[in-house]
């Protein structure tokens, strides 16, 4: 490797200080070490106009010279993500007014995680500021069987380094010594980028030198560093201190772009090559057993193709331990309720106040109650994954999948959770930091077919196919069809709000993996209970309003009628039937399907209970057959049948689209705290069901079904 | 007498949706961690 060493940074004579930044990523073991080099004597105080800590501290020198010390925000690079990580660049650049400019860097890495730390060392030295580099926690790095020689790190990287242990002390008396040199050697980029990179950084550079009179060395650092975030997002607030050669910027971003070259990519991935060389060169393990269990662990899961066969057997088993296991408490709650309203019907007189009763609270509530099983024991699940580490590496997995359309890694499991609900799935999109992200998210989410549609679908796909043959294989693939649409069109959308709202490439997901370990009892059940609660006060006291309101409206004003059906017709739910039929007589549909799209908004699955009232057969939540049967005989006024396999299929279509759930919206007002984005969901995916319903519908006649 | 009663909760449910339809909500942050502001005490 060529010697990094080109001239020598000469320390001021006595009695001047040095100031040293203090630089390393989150979690490095920074302020550990920056403790056991300054003791008590720190200050603390906050940047002027930003909520970012400014710690600053000082020591002597082996030469009796006072050593100041910067304590630094953590960051991963120099490219700023944060707040945190711009101050500390600016620090480092000289860019702050309120921060002495330090004469040089003490750059603190995790042994353990040698290679991703040496990252934003590299860019340290790019800036070719005199430099330390103090290798921490390497007793950890011990008991993982890594033995890192502080010798060949030296040589690979062309500026002093010291091994140590913060905690410990062993190995500060050494970084003193380092710290205290007269002399320490200016480094020099060692590593080359692609020649496009190198003309840019070329230019860049020689237009800041000259024209905004920065440093020599400084002024290529803050090329690529302009390079880097070229075309990024919301930069502007994080880069308002460098000076920016506007016009040379945009003539490369626009011949990078009319190239396609991932000119950031070849920066990235230059600077890690060299970093990934440096950590090989210093590091030995000393034997593969000795590697952690996390590891072992992680090498097959995040590992593409069998992380992701894993990923999909678990999510198989949730699938099926949502849908299967929690059947049973869902029958009994069904059961309880059930009861209550027999008891209820046969204590009390008949009568208005008993039918509300019956009809409105107990069934709205029942039907919200029901759902609880799987909303509990999707977050079991979550919890579970969360707790034990295995989240983040979902995450990890699918970002490289997700990010092709424009979602977040963590937009996973909020996607898999509003298969059973959209109402958990919205909450759960929290973890997702990005607004804009949780966003597009939330946007999409009750795309994923819940559990409540299940009845619909059921209901129409038997009065689509005839029992016998090979039905239920088609039942089946018919059914899985309704999801894979919603899911398909859940992506496409999501692609286009990621245009619309970030208008620029997805974030990058930066995480670090926590090591596995055994979800405890007390923060799994916390979690349950918590969202038991959330749930249940939330979701049920609006579903439990709408459902006494719905009560209402089909069953007022009364008509002095034995048949139930004409008594809806002429009921207020009724009468808004017939005057939207028109509006949806394209898709195939008559009034009394429009009364049930109406009822829906209390629970998708009150189509179900409304067809049966309207089509007069009884409750049909047990026993579909005979509600089939009645749909298959519904009639026009011209005699045509009402329920063909076209008109079921354009229902099912609609339902797959529709935004027919209040307590979603209601949940969407929360979590973004306006009712602007439940308003634009409703619109857009009525919207999108309404075409689409149309187009089934009108190109299957065209077709002759 | 039911129907009285039974026509007065329907109110009470109509009026409760229209009260969270329109009720200002003075949660400003957008961390979605719902707490709403505390009163303050005089």
């Amino acid at each position: 490797m060529p010697s990094a060493i080109t001239d020598i940074a000469t320390a001021p004579t006595t009695s001047i200080e040095l100031t040293y930044a203090v630089v390393g990523n989150p979690n490095c073991g920074k302020t550990t070490l920056f403790n056991a080099l300054t003791g008590l004597r720190q200050k603390v105080a906050n940047y002027p106009g930003v909520t970012v800590e400014k710690k600053t501290g000082w020591c002597y020198s082996q030469h009796g010279k006072r050593l100041e010390f910067i304590d630094l925000p953590g960051a991963y690079s120099l490219s700023p993500r944060s707040r945190d990580e711009s101050v500390a660049r600016d620090v480092l650049l000289g860019l702050r007014p309120d921060t002495l400019k330090p004469d040089r860097v003490l750059c603190v890495v995790d042994a353990c995680n040698l290679e991703r730390n040496l990252y934003i060392v590299l860019q340290i030295l790019e800036l070719g500021i005199p430099t330390v580099v103090a290798v921490t926690m390497m007793d950890l790095a011990r008991q993982q069987g890594l033995i890192i020689d502080g010798r060949k790190l030296e040589s690979a990287l062309g500026v002093p380094v010291v091994c140590c242990e913060a905690r410990s002390g062993v190995g500060i008396m050494e970084l003193k010594l380092a710290l205290s040199m007269a002399q320490i050697p200016r480094p020099k980029r060692q590593w080359r980028f692609a020649p496009e990179v190198e003309s840019a950084v070329a230019e860049l550079h020689e237009k800041l030198e000259l024209e905004y009179d920065r440093e020599h060395s400084w002024a290529e650092a803050e090329s690529l560093l302009e390079l880097t975030d070229l075309g990024k997002p919301d930069m502007a607030h994080l880069d308002a201190n460098i000076p920016v050669s506007e016009d040379v910027l945009a003539r490369w971003y626009e011949q990078f772009q009319r190239d396609g070259f991932d000119w950031r990519r070849n920066i990235v991935e230059t600077r890690y090559a060299f970093a990934h060389q440096a950590s090989e060169v210093a590091t030995h393990q000393r034997s593969q057993t000795l590697s952690v269990l996390s590891d072992k662990i992680d090498a097959f899961l995040t590992q593409p193709f069998w992380g992701l066969l894993m990923l999909a057997v678990t999510v198989l088993l949730i699938f099926f331990t949502v849908f299967s296991v929690a059947e049973y408490p869902m029958n009994w709650i069904d059961a309880g309720f059930g009861a209550l309203s027999t008891w209820v019907s046969s204590v009390m007189p008949e009568g208005d106040l008993r039918d509300l009763l019956t009809d409105g609270v107990i069934a709205g509530v029942g039907g919200v109650v029901i759902f609880l099983p799987q909303i509990l024991m999707l977050f079991f699940f979550i919890a579970i994954s969360e707790e034990s580490g295995y989240l983040a590496r979902t995450a990890l997995l699918l970002d490289r999948f997700m990010s092709r359309v424009g979602l977040h890694g963590k937009s996973f499991l909020p996607m898999i959770s509003s298969y059973a609900c959209a109402i958990p799935g919205i909450m759960a999109t929290r973890t997702i930091e990005n607004e804009r992200s949780r966003l597009a998210t939330i946007l999409i989410l009750p795309w994923m077919s819940c559990s409540a549609r299940l009845p619909v679908y059921s209901l129409l796909i038997a009065a689509m196919l005839p029992a016998g043959g090979n039905a239920s294989w088609m039942k089946a693939g018919l059914m899985m069809s309704m999801y894979v649409l919603g899911t398909s069109f859940a992506f496409l959308f999501a692609w286009i709000f990621q245009k619309v709202f970030s208008k620029g490439e997805t974030p990058v997901l930066v995480m670090e993996l926590p090591s596995y370990r055994l979800p405890t009892f007390r923060a799994v059940f916390g979690v349950m209970w918590e969202r038991t609660v959330i749930f249940l006060k939330q979701a049920g006291t609006i579903i439990l309003a709408v459902s006494i309101v719905l009560w209402f409206l089909a069953n007022y004003p009364k008509l002095d009628s034995e048949n139930s059906s004409e008594r809806l017709a002429y009921s207020y739910a009724g009468r808004a039937g017939k005057l939207m039929e028109p509006v949806i007589r394209p898709l195939g549909f008559d009034w009394k399907i429009g009364i049930g799209l109406v009822t829906s908004f209390a629970a998708r699955e009150v189509f179900v209970g409304t067809m049966s009232i309207i089509h007069n057969v009884g409750d049909a939540g047990d026993n579909v057959m005979p509600l089939r049967d009645a749909l298959v005989k519904d009639k026009w006024p011209d005699g045509r049948t009402v329920f063909t396999p076209l008109t079921c299929l354009s229902l099912m279509v609609f339902y797959v689209f529709a935004m027919q759930c209040f307590s979603t919206l209601a949940v969407v007002r929360r979590e973004t705290n306006s009712w602007r984005w439940p308003v634009f969901m409703f619109v857009y995916m009525l919207g999108v069901a309404y075409v689409m319903s149309l187009l089934v519908y009108q190109v299957g006649r065209w077709w002759g079904f | 007498m039911q129907t009285i009663i039974a026509l007065g909760i329907v109110g009470l449910a109509a009026g409760f949706l229209l009260f969270r339809f329109f009720r200002k909500d003075k949660h400003s942050c957008n961390c979605g961690c719902n707490h709403a502001p505390k009163p303050v005490k005089k």
